[in-house]
């Protein structure tokens, strides 16, 4: 089990409007250049398209939508990340659009620490928790949680 | 007593006008008379006449329509005649009335009035017989008895026929003799015998219209009515049965044809056509006899009145014709004469005069013409002598003139006299111009003296320009070969710039393929910094594979990392370069720019020294040109020298010839004191031109002396300078 904690101690970072934040490695498929997003007709603002990858149609979600974020384009660094979900026991593929894809970082959970309930800008429910490295916060997304096609709210 | 021609021009002609004016006179008189004769002639002679013709046709239209009318049976014909007739007998007083408005005489207006008398008669008897004419009781008679009396006359008569044969059967039949049959046939047979004179009187009337004649048949009728009624009555008496009731009915047709035998028979005793006949007979055709002859007499009283006019015409005629005729010999007999009198008298005067005019215009003034005719042509003569008088006068006084002496005086005759006056002026101004002229040549001489001593001068002036010449010449010699000079560096200098120009050309289009390549610089190192980023992409997909590797991924995932870090760091050099390369292109524009700036600036000096170039070769020539120009001026100066000894030997020869003018004009004789007067303002005059002389002679060696060649002068173009070989 060594090894399972290890993997799940990898993450990679991305940077979303200024924060960084971090989800485990083993949900990353692939990282891509934006592609177009085909919008879907009478969709949810959270998966508001579909993109095409390498053949495969995937689900595009929007991130910032779900955080509570306002809209943007995609920007110079801007790169689409295809995870790896499972979704009611089957494995999907969902892309998302961050502004930037920092590094893979090593992080522990023994490290984490709660995300206080006051003071927060984003809905608690899709944060694991809240990391140190280097002197900056990285935040943790509860990648379960947050791709969730219905939320409890 | 003096007569002149025009005196007795005007007695011939008052003579003559005085003879036109009677003649002129008499024969508007008698022209005004012919001419009130015919007025009276046309307006009344001849207006009686038509007018007397007029009432004698209409009164003999009237009594023709007269008969017409009688004779005629219709009545409504008869009745438009008797119109025709009225409109005629208008005519006629229409025709009086005219002859009344007219000038009539004494015996004429009883001519009319006798007419009128007449003719008033005839309208009385016309108005009578019109009357009994239109009537015609005779005509309407005969038709009464023709239409009605006769078929009752027929009517009654069968009826007396029947009873009397029926009566007489009776009694044939009868054997016994009944006395009351035979009186009825007795009373019945009288009435037939009855009936048929009155059936007899009755046609008697209608034919017969004689007076006598109706009385007869009048009184027959009566007679024979009222024994008809007797025997009526009496067969009525004695009638019974069928007889009775026969003469009853008898009796009705009796009565019946008795009133109409009574219509017809009144008819007949009117008998106005007979009347009327006799009327005409008896009054109308005397009275319309003696109207008509009132108008013809009249008629013949115009023609007659007409005869005597046109004699009264000849008459007046042929006394104006001979009185015109003698006034007019009397007058072209005192013409003819006055005009020969007259015309010999101005012929001869005029011949004397025009052989006067003859001899002064050859200029004989010797020839005398008095004359002692106390006319205008002796006037004429007399005149023409004085004036050969004056002539010979002025003649004289010109001769003294020819001769010299101009001390005489000549005295104009008058403020018209042209001829005099110019003499008069001639000697005047004579006298002033010789007096001047002498005057003038005193001057002359001592001028000519003057002008020689200045010659000299003159020539020594020249001498000295000369050599100024010379030096100016050299100068300007000198002057050209610096501007020489000049013109050959300034042609280098061109030469020079010319080359700068394309240099500087060149190095911008050098700077402008720099900053080309700079460009494509710029566009690899884009390819360069994409390459960079799909390696970054390529590295961290590949640390994401290794991080899920878990720990067989470890050493891949350092790899992985190490290739990020070298992408990161060629990402960021290609940056630097790129901005690099972006910092040399706006640098090598900027140089690009200046050069381009800088090009045409040296082309403008390349141009401007050539301008330079060619302005100075100009003025090389120019100065070739004044040098040519000096020494031109030195030729004319030495030429002006020889020119100035000539005229001091000409002013020596023009002191002699004064000297001669001097003596020639002493032939006139003039009075001293205007010979004094006029040499008097001698000194005075002679005194400034000296000076004058003196002066410019002065001037004239300082300017030569001090020869100032001014090169300076801004307004001398080129264009002014012509260009010669060489």
């Amino acid at each position: 089990m060594t090894e399972t904690s290890e993997i799940e101690g990898m993450a990679l970072t991305f940077s979303l409007q200024g924060e960084t934040f971090a989800i485990p490695v083993t949900y990353v498929d692939e990282i891509i250049d934006p592609l177009p997003v085909t919008r879907a007709p009478n969709a949810d603002a959270f998966a508001p398209g579909l993109i095409n990858v390498r053949g495969a149609i995937a689900p595009f979600v929007d991130l910032r939508h779900r955080l509570g974020m306002k809209p943007a384009g995609p920007c110079a660094t801007s790169r689409v990340l295809v995870l790896d979900l499972v979704v009611g026991g089957e494995s999907t593929k969902v892309a998302m659009m961050a502004d930037a894809v920092d590094d893979i970082t090593e992080t522990n959970l023994s490290d984490l620490e709660p995300v206080p309930e006051l003071g927060v800008r984003w809905p608690t429910e899709y944060l694991k928790g809240v990391a140190k490295k280097d002197g900056a916060l990285i935040i943790l997304l509860d990648v379960e949680a947050t791709f969730a096609p219905t939320t409890s709210h | 007593m003096r007569l002149t021609i025009k005196t007795k021009l005007i007695a011939v002609f008052a003579v003559l006008i005085a003879l036109l004016g009677a003649s002129s006179f008499m024969a508007l008189k008698e022209a005004a008379e012919l001419q009130a004769t015919l007025d009276d002639m046309v307006e009344d002679t001849a207006a009686q006449l038509d007018e007397s013709l007029t009432m004698e046709a209409a009164a003999a239209t009237t009594m023709s329509i007269v008969k017409s009318y009688l004779m005629e049976p219709d009545d409504a014909a008869a009745t438009a005649l008797a119109e025709e007739a009225e409109a005629e007998i208008l005519h006629v007083a229409e025709a009086i009335g005219n002859m009344r408005r007219l000038n009539l005489t004494e015996t004429e207006e009883a001519a009319l009035q006798r007419f009128e008398a007449e003719w008033e008669e005839f309208l009385a008897a016309e108005d009578e017989i019109r009357e009994l004419g239109l009537a015609k009781t005779n005509v309407r008679a005969l038709e009464t008895y023709q239409t009605q009396s006769e078929p009752a006359y027929g009517i009654v008569y069968t009826m007396v026929e029947e009873i009397v044969a029926n009566v007489r059967e009776r009694i044939a039949s009868a054997t016994l003799r009944d006395p009351r049959l035979a009186t009825l046939e007795e009373n019945v047979d009288a009435l037939t015998d009855n009936l048929r004179a009155l059936h007899s009187y009755e046609r008697d009337l209608l034919i017969d219209n004689s007076a006598e004649k109706i009385e007869i048949s009048q009184a027959g009728i009566e007679a024979e009515t009222a024994s008809l009624q007797d025997h009526l009555a009496a067969a009525e008496a004695v009638a019974t049965g069928a007889d009775r009731q026969a003469l009853d009915s008898l009796s009705v047709a009796w009565q019946e044809w008795r009133e109409l035998m009574q219509a017809t028979t009144e008819l007949s005793v009117q008998n106005t056509n007979t009347l009327a006949s006799r009327l005409l007979k008896d009054q109308l055709e005397p009275a319309f006899d003696e109207s008509f002859a009132a108008a013809a007499a009249m008629a013949t009283m115009s023609r007659d009145n007409l005869g005597l006019a046109q004699d009264d015409a000849h008459a007046a005629y042929a006394t104006s014709r001979n009185l015109l005729l003698t006034l007019g010999a009397v007058a072209a007999t005192i013409a003819v004469v006055a005009a020969f009198w007259l015309s010999t008298t101005i012929s001869r005067g005029l011949a004397r005069a025009v052989e006067v005019a003859c001899e002064v215009a050859r200029g004989n003034l010797d020839i005398h013409a008095k004359s002692d005719k106390r006319d205008e042509i002796g006037d004429l003569l007399n005149a023409m002598d004085k004036m050969v008088v004056d002539l010979r006068d002025m003649s004289r006084a010109a001769e003294t003139i020819a001769k010299g002496d101009l001390t005489a005086d000549v005295k104009p005759r008058s403020d018209e006299d042209q001829l005099g006056m110019a003499l008069r002026d001639m000697v005047v101004k004579l006298r002033d111009v010789i007096s001047n002229a002498s005057v003038s040549a005193t001057y002359v001489a001592e001028g000519a003296s003057d002008m020689s001593a200045t010659a000299e001068q003159l020539s020594a002036g020249s001498n000295q320009q000369a050599s100024a010449a010379e030096q100016a010449s050299a100068s300007i010699e000198e002057m050209t070969a610096n501007i020489r000079q000049n013109a050959d560096n300034a042609a280098q200098t061109e030469k020079i710039a010319n080359q700068s120009a394309e240099d500087a050309r060149q190095s911008g289009e050098a700077v402008g393929n720099a900053v080309r390549a700079m460009k494509t610089i710029a566009d690899k190192i884009n390819i360069i910094q994409e390459i960079a980023r799909q390696t970054d992409l390529l590295a961290l997909n590949a640390a994401v594979e290794a991080a899920r590797a878990g720990t067989h991924g470890k050493g891949f995932a350092v790899v992985a990392s190490e290739v990020r870090k070298l992408a990161e760091r060629s990402q960021q050099a290609a940056a630097e370069i790129s901005s690099l390369s972006s910092q040399t292109v706006e640098v090598s524009g900027e140089a690009g720019r200046m050069l381009e700036t800088l090009v045409p600036n040296i082309q403008r000096t390349a141009d401007l020294v050539q301008e330079i170039s060619a302005s100075t070769r100009e003025q090389n020539v120019g100065a070739e040109q004044i040098n040519e120009a000096i020494r031109e001026l030195d030729k004319v100066i030495q030429q002006n020298a020889a020119a100035a000894e000539q005229s001091a030997a000409t002013s020596q020869e023009l002191a002699a010839q004064s000297q001669q003018l001097n003596a020639v004009i002493g032939y006139f004789t003039v009075a001293d004191a205007g010979r004094h007067a006029a040499a008097a303002p001698r000194p005075a005059k002679a005194a400034p031109s000296v000076a004058a002389k003196q002066a410019p002679k002065k001037s004239a060696s300082k300017t030569v002396e001090a020869f100032d060649l001014d090169l300076s002068s801004s307004d001398v173009s080129d264009a002014d300078f012509t260009r010669y070989a060489g």
